[in-house]
């Protein structure tokens, strides 16, 4: 087997050491090259419908009413028809509805009619998988996200029954990058101390083995492993040299005691949290960023800009303006059909702010960073085939992909039959998206593998 | 450093609905058990019991006197609700992470104030500080080469120019340290059993911390150090100490609130309609007014008064804010006071606003999360996940109330066998909005049906109710509670579920002392540290 200089380089544990300047070379060898990078999108529910993102032929087909604020993005993006959940086995009805839903959704497995994934989401999987390449970035992955969930489930997992919770706080998630952000060129103390502590909390970890039993070992390997990621992440971050400079505050006028849960905020903190993936992005802080709109049921409003009619009181107990209770209200009426409209256009704007962020933020290597971000943005529900009674399902589920560079033929529609064998899978974007980081052995994810969507290389 | 207020230097359906498919949010009960090769019965201890984020709290509360905030803190995974079992607590990447900055954080505000209460103006001086800091902070005296590499640190290239600087990379690297993080309990090999024999450190932590929810004082570790602790007169006498003590309250209110779920402050994650009128200090208000609810009950007597009490009491302590929410006349214009309820609608901590927020939604009613609640919690009853499949949902009859709808969609086969154990329990609590404010009818002007029964484990008859301030005295004269809360202290000792056969003794001699209704809570810690097995660990 013939080994690639970057092979070698691994083996010898240098390949992480010598990044960035790999990255140099590489760029000289063919042209400046950007870092891969992925975006996850994820929003609650969903529209329940079979309409949208876009009705017509695959290469000449028109954005949805729902999805318009999208239109300027349209060039940019992929949209998908009739997309199915695999590995989340809630049938065609709402036999097990949002636990499966959302634990399923970014992750393709979960335990069947429970709340349970049986592995980590897709954003967390990329992270863990460039880190093990050797890929090591000051964070292995960011999540920010609009509704910080009170619970232990959602879409969100780092590892099978590990739920977390996006950071719903701008103030809260610059103070977490600010310390690898620097412009006067000598490392970061900040750096150096946190490097420091680790170097001794690991030494502490592995000296407390010895006398644990068999089940206290396995515990504390697991903490001293992730003592030593995080270290080395760190020390990469002093070689590499942070080049950019933190900002003031984030982008917004809410202060840091503002409460975050208020509908009021939303589209703020959108913009603050864009601008913090943007940056994050450009400086090389973190090759993976997820950004959940809302979380599982998605249980909250929106701003007042888009009027949300009230809903009746639903078997779910809900009612109100606000998105889950719509979902539990079974069969049609202009209310709901005004409701999901208007949900659904704040998430496509929404999306639309964030990727005019990316597009026009430029990287170190002077691109913009849509050019080497691959995004993807999912929700959580889709609707069965000719029914809207039956709103609780895993097909026909809205998908769009953005950016991605010229690997991606954009500009097009994939019509697929979100509720037959041969749909269109989700879990074939998410192994689109791992390949598009560069990790090109993974052939699969979730609970099925049947490699990257070709299509989209058109 | 919003997060942190520098003092003087001192020392987590069938709740979801289960059977109707959705209808569950992300509520505290609605945790995830450890997935297929992770799963295990927790019967055992892996011999280390990470901090919880109240531990961590209190413990640096103890050794610098700063207030801090642990939210950033990743959540304790929760195992049949129950946030102290010590094997499913797992440290990962972002876990690491977040300890370090919380503990950088603590280091900077820390740092100062040590240096202004020593007088030291280089590292050396420090060095008396630092001995004793190490051995609060690891529960233990360190080892020689412990103490040198950490006082290596203070002159360490990386560590910093000033000795500020210095001195919070010093701090910052023991609050990043497992030896902080984790109380250890891993003992010595006994002949012929499957328990470990506890060294006096060690059952210094298990006690400081199961009646203090802290790190153990200095008094408490030199008992360790001369051997007291290993000899039961030695624990008992350090007993009545700690149970004197200002911080026994911390400890009876950190129990209490793990058996009534509160893992985390849920008044503010409500609808916006359900929070008019409230004030942004309506979390903090609400949990003073049942700290001191728990206080007035547990300590408020001479020899302390029973668990059971705390579901029986018609006095909650209120300010002005919790008054409102509670209806109640004659609160303080300053401070809190104990006030009595109306006992036709609201009655013990089961009615406290911030019980009922922390297992309701964020808007409507919630009767099938807090019927949940109550049969897991108060009867140690585990309520099984949904059926694989869930019979459809019907369209609602117009007319129908909110109880007879959720009773109709609840009374096919497959859900009737959960419901109609949670169901009613459940239906008692539907006066109440999502912060726990009574409202007198529904929607449409009618009167509530809080009546039902409650389906009590292993008991012949059901025991009737009407409305949550009846199903209270209900679950208070209940010996299947008071058993309940029994073996739910035993967990919260432990770390760990009871093993059949090695803990029977243990846990019916704790049933029994429960038993007695003369029995203060004082009585039950009394119980747990006198037991023999309380200096043991049961390994794997």
């Amino acid at each position: 087997m013939k080994l690639s200089r970057r092979d070698i380089l691994k083996r010898a544990g240098l390949y992480s050491l010598l990044w960035p300047v790999m990255q140099m070379v590489d760029a000289r060898a063919g042209g400046p090259q950007s870092p891969k990078r992925v975006l996850v999108l994820f929003n609650g529910n969903g529209p329940i419908s079979q309409q949208g993102p876009a009705e017509g032929s695959e290469t000449n087909f028109e954005l949805h009413d729902w999805w318009q604020p999208l239109q300027r993005h349209k060039a940019d993006g992929v949209f998908f028809r009739g997309v199915h959940q695999a590995g989340v086995p809630f049938g065609t009805h709402n036999e097990y509805g949002h636990q499966s839903a959302a634990t399923g959704s970014l992750t393709a497995r979960t335990t069947e009619g429970t709340n349970n994934a049986t592995g980590p989401s897709i954003d967390q999987f990329i992270g863990q998988e460039l880190q093990k390449s050797g890929i090591i970035t000051p964070k292995r992955s960011l999540l920010y996200g609009l509704h910080d969930d009170s619970g232990n489930w959602g879409p969100w997992y780092e590892a099978a029954g590990e739920p977390i919770s996006p950071v719903n706080n701008p103030y809260a998630a610059l103070d977490d990058l600010s310390p690898y952000l620097s412009n006067d060129g000598k490392p970061n103390p900040a750096l150096l101390r946190k490097r420091l502590v680790l170097e001794q909390a690991y030494k502490d970890c592995k000296s407390m083995t010895s006398d644990l039993s068999a089940e206290g070992k396995e515990m504390l390997d697991f903490h001293c492993s992730n003592i030593e990621s995080l270290e080395k992440s760190v020390s990469s971050s002093i070689v590499t040299g942070p080049q950019c400079i933190p900002p003031a505050g984030p982008n917004t006028t809410l202060g840091p005691d503002e409460n975050f849960s208020q509908p009021s905020t939303r589209d703020e903190l959108v913009t603050a949290f864009s601008d913090l993936i943007a940056l994050s992005f450009a400086c090389d802080l973190t090759r993976v960023a997820a950004f959940s709109f809302s979380g599982p049921a998605a249980r909250f409003g929106i701003p007042e800009s888009y009027p949300i009619p009230s809903a009746p009181q639903a078997d779910s107990g809900d009612s109100g303006p606000q998105h889950h209770a719509w979902t539990h209200f079974y069969g049609q009426s202009d209310d709901k059909t005004a409701a999901l409209r208007a949900f659904t256009r704040w998430y496509a704007q929404s999306t639309a702010t964030i990727l005019d962020k990316l597009k026009t933020t430029m990287d170190a290597f002077g691109k913009p960073l849509l050019d080497s971000t691959l995004v993807l943005s999912t929700c959580e529900l889709g609707c069965d085939a000719g029914s809207q009674n039956d709103a609780h399902a895993n097909s026909n589920i809205p998908v769009m992909l953005f950016g991605g560079g010229d690997a991606i033929k954009k500009n097009r529609l994939f019509n697929g039959d979100g509720t037959t064998d041969s749909a269109l899978e989700l879990h074939r974007l998410f192994v689109s998206m791992i390949r598009h980081t560069g990790l090109t052995d993974i052939d699969s994810f979730g609970n099925a593998g049947s490699g990257p969507l070709d299509w989209l290389q058109g | 450093m919003s997060r942190l207020r520098p003092w003087m230097i001192a020392s987590l359906f069938a709740g979801s609905l289960g059977c109707i498919g959705e209808i569950g949010s992300p509520l505290p009960g609605d945790e995830p058990e450890p997935p297929g090769s992770t799963a295990g019965d927790f019967t055992t201890s892996p011999g280390l019991r990470r901090l919880t984020r109240v531990e961590y709290k209190n413990t640096i509360k103890s050794l610098l006197a700063i207030d801090v905030d642990t939210d950033t803190l990743g959540k304790e995974l929760l195992i049949k609700g129950h946030s102290q079992i010590s094997g499913a607590q797992k440290t990962g990447y972002d876990d690491v992470d977040r300890y370090y900055e919380l503990g950088a954080e603590i280091a900077a505000a820390a740092a100062p104030a040590v240096l202004s209460e020593t007088g030291c103006s280089d590292s050396p001086c420090l060095e008396t500080f630092a001995d004793g800091f190490l051995t609060l902070a690891f529960r233990r005296e360190p080892s020689v080469s412990v103490k040198a590499e950490y006082m290596a640190l203070f002159a360490a290239p990386d560590a910093g120019e000033t000795l500020d600087e210095q001195l919070e990379t010093f701090l910052a690297a023991v609050l990043s340290s497992p030896h902080f993080l984790y109380r250890k309990e891993i003992g010595v090999p006994i002949a012929d059993s499957t328990f470990r024999e506890l060294d006096g450190y060690e059952v210094a932590a298990r006690m400081s911390y199961l009646v203090w929810q802290t790190t153990p004082d200095q008094e408490l570790l030199a008992a360790a150090k001369n051997g007291s602790l290993d000899l039961p007169n030695g624990r008992a006498e350090q007993l009545e100490r700690m149970l004197e003590s200002d911080l026994a309250r911390q400890g009876a209110r950190a129990f209490v609130f793990d058996w009534l779920g509160l893992f985390d402050n849920h008044m503010q994650d409500k609808a916006p309609l359900v929070l008019e009128g409230t004030s942004a200090e309506l979390p903090a208000n609400a949990t003073q007014s049942l700290e001191l609810t728990i206080d007035d009950v547990l300590f408020g007597a001479p020899g302390g008064g029973q668990l059971a009490e705390l579901l029986r009491t018609d006095g909650l302590y209120a300010n002005a804010e919790i008054a409102d929410l509670l209806l109640l006349d004659g609160a303080p214009t300053d401070g809190f006071e104990r006030l009595t309820v109306d006992t036709k609608h609201r009655r013990g901590v089961l009615t406290h606003p911030l019980v009922i927020a922390a297992h309701s939604k964020e808007g409507g009613a919630s009767p099938f999360p807090l019927g949940k609640f109550i049969y897991e919690n108060m009867l140690c009853e585990t309520i099984p996940p949904p059926p694989p499949s869930i019979p459809k949902v019907e369209e609602p009859t117009e007319g129908q109330t909110l109880r007879e709808e959720l009773e109709a969609i609840t009374s096919a086969d497959g859900c009737s066998g959960c419901h109609s154990r949670i169901s009613p329990p459940g239906f008692a609590f539907l006066p109440f909005d999502p912060i726990g404010r009574y409202l007198p009818t529904d929607k449409a002007g009618r009167p509530w049906d809080t009546k039902g029964e409650l389906i009590v484990p292993d008991q012949a008859e059901t025991a009737p109710f009407d409305g949550v301030s009846e199903l209270s005295v209900v679950l208070a004269d209940s010996q299947v509670v008071t058993h309940c809360a029994a073996k739910r202290l035993f967990r919260w000792s432990y770390g760990r579920f009871e093993q059949d056969g090695a803990d029977d003794e243990a846990v019916a001699a704790l049933q029994a002392v429960a038993d007695s209704s003369e029995t203060a809570a004082f009585e039950l810690i009394r119980a747990v540290v006198s037991d023999p097995k309380f200096s043991r660990v049961l390994v794997k």
